[in-house]
């Protein structure tokens, strides 16, 4: 039996509890007792003060694949040296063995190329495609080549090539040779990063087969140096191109000092109409980054995360890539407002190309970008001040 | 244990109160104690009130219902030599929860909808000396410490576009008042008069979005003094008293402060075991409604104070009335539960005293 102290005591202790459970109902009531907070959405199309485009160069020489190939605009060249190779000379021949990928993993083409010595030393990081000071500039220490020696002509049809190797070119097979595609399309073969598929050099003599190593010191050293490199294109118009991979992009600036500072955007849509010339695939992707620092075409500093994404069919004739929370960035920091930076996804679906297979996705902006902004007013505080 | 929740419960300061007009001014007011009744000076007390509330609101047309709970007051009295007295007194002076929300507006090409949810409010915390002379009259000072913080919240959407922002308002209050009172006790009556004069009143204002927060603005603005009476009654069985407080207001910033009233009348009947108490009351804020309307508010209550052996009072009060101004209602009816602990006290006096 409780007593009448313990009573009150719980009971105050429940309902206190009970009431803490309590909520409420909201609905559309008492907004114009406030006083403050407009109730209207603003809306701005806005257009770039400045468009430019320019082109991007994307370390390949490391890449996994080795793209030969070429078709309106682009034509994908393929470096090969060979190190060491000494004793070339015990054997009765010696080849080079190319591996394609294998047609039913991924389509290529049959492919011939010419084989010339470049003149000019070159390693595999060196011939990545930095440009040395325009977009159709090779590298000094790239692929100066030497149009009037032939050393070979090589077609890949097959999922192995073989080229028999000459003891007399030692010298060219060490400066390294450059292949160069004489038909369209594209294949794709495994470079001495793609360990499955790399090449590799076979010694034959009257009864025997010897594999030559890559490991220095061994008795019979070979090592293959390997790198695609893209010979530069004219532009196919004086329209804004819009590449993908090693190709171009777009720059824009749009000013945003019309908006108010105190604001919260609430959508920034990039309207981009567009025409595609070409494309691997039926779907096209691209992403759009801010650039960190002042734009300086190719060398343009962009921010590591990317700002906005769309995917478009290939047929689309437009494309709109959100990014509100860059613009609401630029108003919050004028200062940080450098532009922006259209481009096709770097993305690839297939691991083992890695950028490689975007190369020669293509396309161009058709009339002028729109940026269209919506904002509202960040509400007004409830207590003013003298500083307001 | 029962003491050390005493103590705590009212640091559960997070609770609610809840009204459309908390929008105005500095928000809804609360009387400090001392200014509705008389309490007795010759018992050490302890006393720890709860509040919940539901409140309907309407327009006419469309309308809110909200429940909420608030810790109303904390106040401890204890009686010194010399017929001295010390109180201290932790209440909610100024409340500013309130819910708002617009109806869908069209601008643009694009329908936006704005809700905004207010919370906290301005905390007192009051300390008093008093001094009896001859058990007839009394002088009393009295130091208000006002702090506390709000926080708005606005949530902005965009029917159209399917986007949501939040934005929120922190304000921060820092604030003194002084007061003085003065009482005689004639018998069975007893008067006392009071004034309070409250200095000014800092706000600091942050804007804080997503992106970052910001001080935007630091203001000043003067609470409305506070001056009144309370008139009361005392005999065997049955006590009556009358407050009257005058809210005088010499702020004229955006604030729009005018001079608020509030009368209530109590009474109180000795039924044993129990005490049965009726109030009544009617308050004029000291802000005006959006429209330039006067916010009134006129409520009746009744109750009960339960005697609890060795520890004090057990109360309950079930208070209903009607706040409007303009096209504005709003029905509210709070259930107020509290302790009152006094012969507690004596006990541990006496535990000490050894």
């Amino acid at each position: 039996m409780l007593s009448r102290k313990s009573l009150v005591i719980k009971s105050f202790y429940l309902t206190f509890f009970l009431l803490l459970l309590a909520g409420c109902e909201e609905g559309p009531l008492g907004f114009e007792e406030l006083g403050r907070g407009e109730l209207e959405v603003h809306h701005f199309v806005l257009e770039p003060d400045t468009v430019a485009t320019f082109s991007k160069q994307i370390a390949l020489g490391e890449a996994t694949t080795l793209i030969g190939g070429r078709d309106d605009l682009t034509e994908a060249r393929i470096l090969i040296s060979i190190d060491g190779l000494d004793s070339i000379v015990a054997f009765d021949s010696v080849k080079l063995l190319l591996r394609r990928y294998p047609a039913d993993e991924i389509a290529s083409s049959d492919v011939t190329f010419s084989i010339y010595p470049v003149t000019a030393d070159w390693d595999e990081i060196g011939c990545t495609w930095v440009l040395a000071d325009a977009y159709n500039k090779w590298l000094e220490l790239g692929a100066e080549f030497d149009e009037s020696d032939l050393v070979a002509e090589l077609t890949v049809a097959d999922d192995t090539v073989e080229w028999i190797l000459d003891p007399d070119r030692l010298e060219t097979y060490q400066q390294g040779m450059i292949l160069l595609p004489e038909n369209e399309g594209f294949c794709y073969l495994g470079s001495d990063e793609k360990e499955v598929y790399a090449p590799f050099i076979l010694g034959f003599d009257a009864d025997d087969t010897t594999r030559f190593s890559s490991v220095a010191g061994s008795d019979y050293y070979a090592a293959v140096h390997d790198a695609t490199i893209l010979k530069p294109y004219e532009a196919p118009s004086p329209d804004t191109l819009l590449g993908a991979g090693l190709a171009w992009r777009v720059f824009m600036h749009f000013s945003l000092d019309t908006l108010p500072q105190d604001i919260d955007v609430t959508s920034a849509d990039l309207v981009v109409e567009y025409e595609n010339f070409f494309s691997p695939e039926n779907t096209l992707d691209f992403v759009c980054y801010r650039l960190i620092d002042d734009y300086a075409g190719r060398f343009s500093a962009l921010s590591s995360a990317i700002a906005g994404r769309d995917s478009i069919d290939v047929t689309s004739d437009s494309l709109s890539v959100s990014f509100v929370g860059v613009v609401q960035f630029w108003v919050d920091e004028p200062d940080s407002n450098f532009g922006l930076v259209l481009s096709h996804s770097f993305l690839e679906a297939i691991p083992s190309f890695g950028q490689e297979k975007h190369v020669h996705a293509l396309g161009r902006i058709t009339g002028t970008p729109r940026l269209v902004v919506t904002y509202t007013a960040v509400p007004e505080t409830r207590f003013p001040g003298e500083e307001r | 244990m029962r003491r050390l929740l005493i103590f705590l419960l009212p640091l559960g300061s997070v609770l609610l109160a809840y009204s459309i007009f908390n929008t105005h001014g500095l928000g809804g007011y609360t009387t400090p104690a001392e200014f509705l009744k008389i309490p007795s000076r010759t018992q050490t007390s302890l006393e720890v009130h709860f509040t919940s509330e539901y409140v309907y609101a309407t327009d006419g047309q469309a309308g809110q219902n909200a429940f909420l709970v608030r810790p109303e007051r904390f106040r401890f009295y204890v009686p010194l030599p010399w017929r001295f007295g010390l109180g201290a007194q932790m209440a909610q002076r100024f409340n500013l929860d309130f819910y708002v929300e617009s109806d869908s507006a069209r601008s643009a090409d694009y329908t936006l909808i704005r809700r905004v949810k207010g919370r906290g409010g301005i905390e007192g915390l009051r300390l008093s000396l008093d001094k009896g002379f001859y058990d007839i009259a009394y002088l009393g000072v009295g130091y208000e410490r006002l702090f506390g913080g709000a926080w708005e919240r606005w949530d902005s959407e965009i029917v159209e576009l399917g986007e949501m922002t939040v934005d929120s308002l922190l304000y921060y209050f820092g604030g003194n008042g002084v007061w003085g009172m003065a009482g005689f006790k004639l018998g069975p009556l007893q008067l006392r008069g009071f004034y309070g004069y409250p200095l000014d009143l800092g706000v600091t204002t942050e804007v804080q979005t997503s992106r970052d927060t910001t001080v935007v603005d630091s203001a000043s603005y003067t609470p409305p003094a506070e001056l009144g009476g309370i008139l009361a009654y005392s005999a065997n069985k049955l006590e009556l008293g009358l407050a009257y407080i005058q809210q005088k207001a010499s702020d004229h910033t955006s604030l729009s402060f005018i001079t608020g009233h509030l009368v209530e009348a109590n009474a109180a009947y000795k039924f044993k075991p129990f005490i049965l108490t009726g109030k009544a009351g009617w308050k004029s804020w000291y802000v005006e409604s959006a429209d330039g309307s006067p916010i009134r508010d006129t409520y009746l209550g009744i109750g009960t104070r339960i005697p609890i052996e060795s520890y004090g009072y057990g109360i309950l009060e079930l208070t209903g009335g009607l706040r409007e101004a303009g096209a504005i209602s709003e029905y509210h009816v709070e259930l107020r539960a509290g302790l009152e602990f006094r012969e507690l006290w004596k006990k541990r006096e006496r535990m000490w005293g050894g």
